[in-house]
């Protein structure tokens, strides 16, 4: 694959990284405000962060219950978000979805499922409605390893090459391989292969350098946009420690930027952490620790006072349960 | 010129909106070559297969692909085609699309049509015959239709083609190439209708059984009043009760085991809201509580008929 090289820039990958880490350590740390349960995105930000930089307006996004990295790095409201999760009258959910139904459809995000595979299906709707819309646009369609135990999965990816629909899926794959196969739950050799049986190109790339996953994912949207057909990315990125437990829990403390100058230890901040590991390219860019540092005081910043303003909201009032079951009654 | 058949009606509804609302689409197997009831003869050819569109026999995915296609714009036609491969497609019906306006707060409608033919008659056995009204009518969000007559059919394609939400439209599939009109029949398909008026006794039915219930009430004395209850859910008890609450005496028919939820809530509800004038307590007349067997002799005693509609109406209004 052509390496071309990327700039030195923290806004570019970083920043909306940061927006999504931010994001869930503060929801850790103040889980006890949080009555359900919730899932955070923490060692997913990579393929958050390539989103981020390659959605266009027109695009969509469908994600699953794993969505806080995607909407935050997109750019959606953190305080909305922060709302929803807490069950606060921010937003339009107003209490209704939870963390595992997140949407902004400002940002593409039009719903969110929560059933392992269900949004997977809704990306070829989305795809074929607003490619024949809006000539390029692309449907962006996230789902775990586990969702390759869905039906769904193989019944889309065969549909969406069927019909050669603009479709960049991308698993966000955190299951271990296991001897020859691609993991404990799939015979198949690697999810590529899967993916390629169903005569959908893909490629499979480490999660935990996000340039690596940019690059990849740039290309595979680019081709996707110039009518090739679906494309997939097997976004191999290990499973972070706190979230082995049913809730997850401060595994590895708060993300500390200046860590990046230290790769001493077997930590995950030392190897595995893709935030860190992005901090490590811009600093042998150039970029000096301190601009770092500023930026993520910023963006930390951004998120400490979401949090307050989703926390000013006044508790979803019970009769918002009772309201938009269908929209024309 | 001949009546349409409910299947006709119904196709020429579905023609009618593709032709005026370039937003819908139809997809199912074997769609663009007619679709294997006659739903969609000549569509295809009309319309192209860009919008006619044939797909593998995916029911899940397809059903999700369609929820996208609403979520994107479009106004989706999916023909399940048998009533028993709701099962199939159930995540994304009962989970995705009855859900989505809700979780998103409002901004996202579904503006989704499920064609679904299902009710034993036709000798196919235990897995294309049933009537999963009661699993459709369990899931809030949902919205679902039973028409009775080729001008019901073509309302309910009409009207949920029109309508932001999904809605599922169960045809009777004896009633398929029925021309068989009812008095009535150009009332709103959403709400429930009287077809018959009556003092002795209300006798509640969709479907196929309306027409069942006409037949046999016509031979009895007794005054029948008889309401086609239209719409399953969210289920339109009101004239039931509002009927009761004049005749004093109820009987509810439904194509589906005793359990099933259409019939036991029409009771309920009218013990709930009619209780006091009741003459003589409700009565259902459903399906046993066995799988559909497959022979003519079997599946004819499984089936709700005329003859124990005819008693049981004697028996309320005599007994």
């Amino acid at each position: 694959m052509s390496q071309h090289v990327i700039c030195a820039d923290p806004a570019l990958l970083l920043e909306p990284m940061l927006r999504a880490r931010r994001f869930d350590e503060l929801l850790i740390a103040n889980a006890g405000e949080i009555r359900g349960h919730y899932h955070v995105s923490i060692g997913l930000e990579s393929t958050a962060a390539a989103l981020a930089r390659l959605h266009r307006a027109g695009d969509t996004v469908t994600t699953t219950y794993r969505n806080h990295a995607h909407l935050a790095a997109l750019g959606s409201d953190l305080a909305v978000m922060f709302a929803e999760v807490l069950g606060r009258d921010l937003g339009p959910q107003r209490g209704r979805a939870g963390s595992t139904h997140l949407i902004d459809p400002t940002v593409g995000v039009l719903h969110t499922s929560a059933m392992v595979s269900g949004g997977v299906p809704h990306a070829l709707g989305l795809a074929f409605a607003g490619s024949r819309a809006r000539p390029g646009s692309v449907a962006f369609c996230f789902f775990g390893d586990g969702a390759f135990g869905e039906g769904a999965v193989h019944e889309s990816l065969n549909l969406a090459a069927l019909w050669r629909l603009p479709v960049v899926f991308v698993c966000e794959n955190n299951g271990l391989r296991h001897g020859d196969q691609a993991n404990a739950f799939q015979s198949a050799a690697s999810l590529v292969a899967i993916a390629e049986a169903h005569a959908v190109a893909g490629v499979a790339v480490d999660g935990r350098s996000p340039a690596a996953v940019y690059e990849a994912m740039e290309r595979l949207t680019a081709e996707v946009r110039g009518s090739a057909g679906p494309r997939f990315l097997d976004d191999q990125a290990p499973q972070w420690e706190g979230n082995r437990t049913m809730f997850p829990h401060d595994a590895t403390g708060r993300t500390a930027i200046e860590d990046a100058t230290r790769t001493d230890g077997d930590s995950w901040h030392a190897h595995d952490d893709p935030v860190l590991a992005e901090c490590r390219r811009l600093l042998s860019g150039g970029v000096p620790l301190d601009e770092l540092m500023r930026v993520d005081a910023r963006v930390s910043a951004i998120a400490d006072e979401a949090l307050s303003r989703a926390r000013a909201a006044p508790v979803a009032p019970p009769e918002a349960a009772l309201a938009d079951v269908v929209a024309a009654p | 010129m001949t009546a349409p058949t409910f299947v006709e009606a119904a196709r020429d509804a579905l023609e009618h909106h593709l032709a005026i609302d370039d937003r819908v689409m139809v997809l199912g197997e074997d769609v663009a070559t007619g679709g294997p009831f006659g739903l969609t003869k000549g569509l295809s050819q009309r319309f192209g297969t860009e919008r006619i569109r044939n797909t593998p026999i995916s029911e899940g995915a397809v059903m999700g692909v369609a929820v996208g296609l609403a979520l994107g714009g479009r106004r989706p036609f999916v023909d399940l085609m048998f009533n028993d491969f709701v099962t199939l497609a159930s995540d994304q019906l009962f989970n995705h699309a009855a859900k989505l306006h809700y979780t998103s707060g409002g901004r996202r409608p579904v503006p989704l049509t499920v064609w679904t033919i299902g009710g034993a008659g036709t000798r196919w056995g235990a897995q294309h015959s049933q009537r999963l009204d009661g699993w459709l009518t369990q899931v809030p969000g949902l919205k679902v239709l039973a028409p009775s007559s080729p001008v019901a059919a073509a309302g309910a394609v009409r009207v949920a083609l029109d309508d932001p939400d999904p809605v599922v439209v169960l045809a009777d599939r004896t009633l398929l190439y029925s021309r068989s009109c009812l008095p009535r029949d150009g009332a709103s398909p959403w709400r429930s209708r009287i077809v018959q008026a009556g003092t002795d006794l209300t006798l509640a039915a969709s479907g196929r059984l309306v027409h069942l219930a006409l037949d046999a009430a016509a031979t009895t004395g007794a005054s029948v009043e008889i309401i086609d209850v239209q719409r399953l859910a969210p289920l339109d008890c009101d004239l039931v009760v509002e009927s009761v609450s004049r005749t004093g005496r109820l009987l509810v028919l439904h194509d589906e085991a005793w359990c099933g939820a259409t019939a036991a809530t029409l009771v309920a509800a009218v013990s709930e809201r009619a209780f006091w004038a009741l003459d003589a307590p409700p009565r259902r007349l459903t399906s046993p509580a066995t799988p559909i067997p497959a022979a003519a002799v079997l599946e004819d005693a499984y089936m709700v008929g005329g003859d124990a509609i005819l008693a049981a109406i004697n028996e309320m209004v005599n007994g």
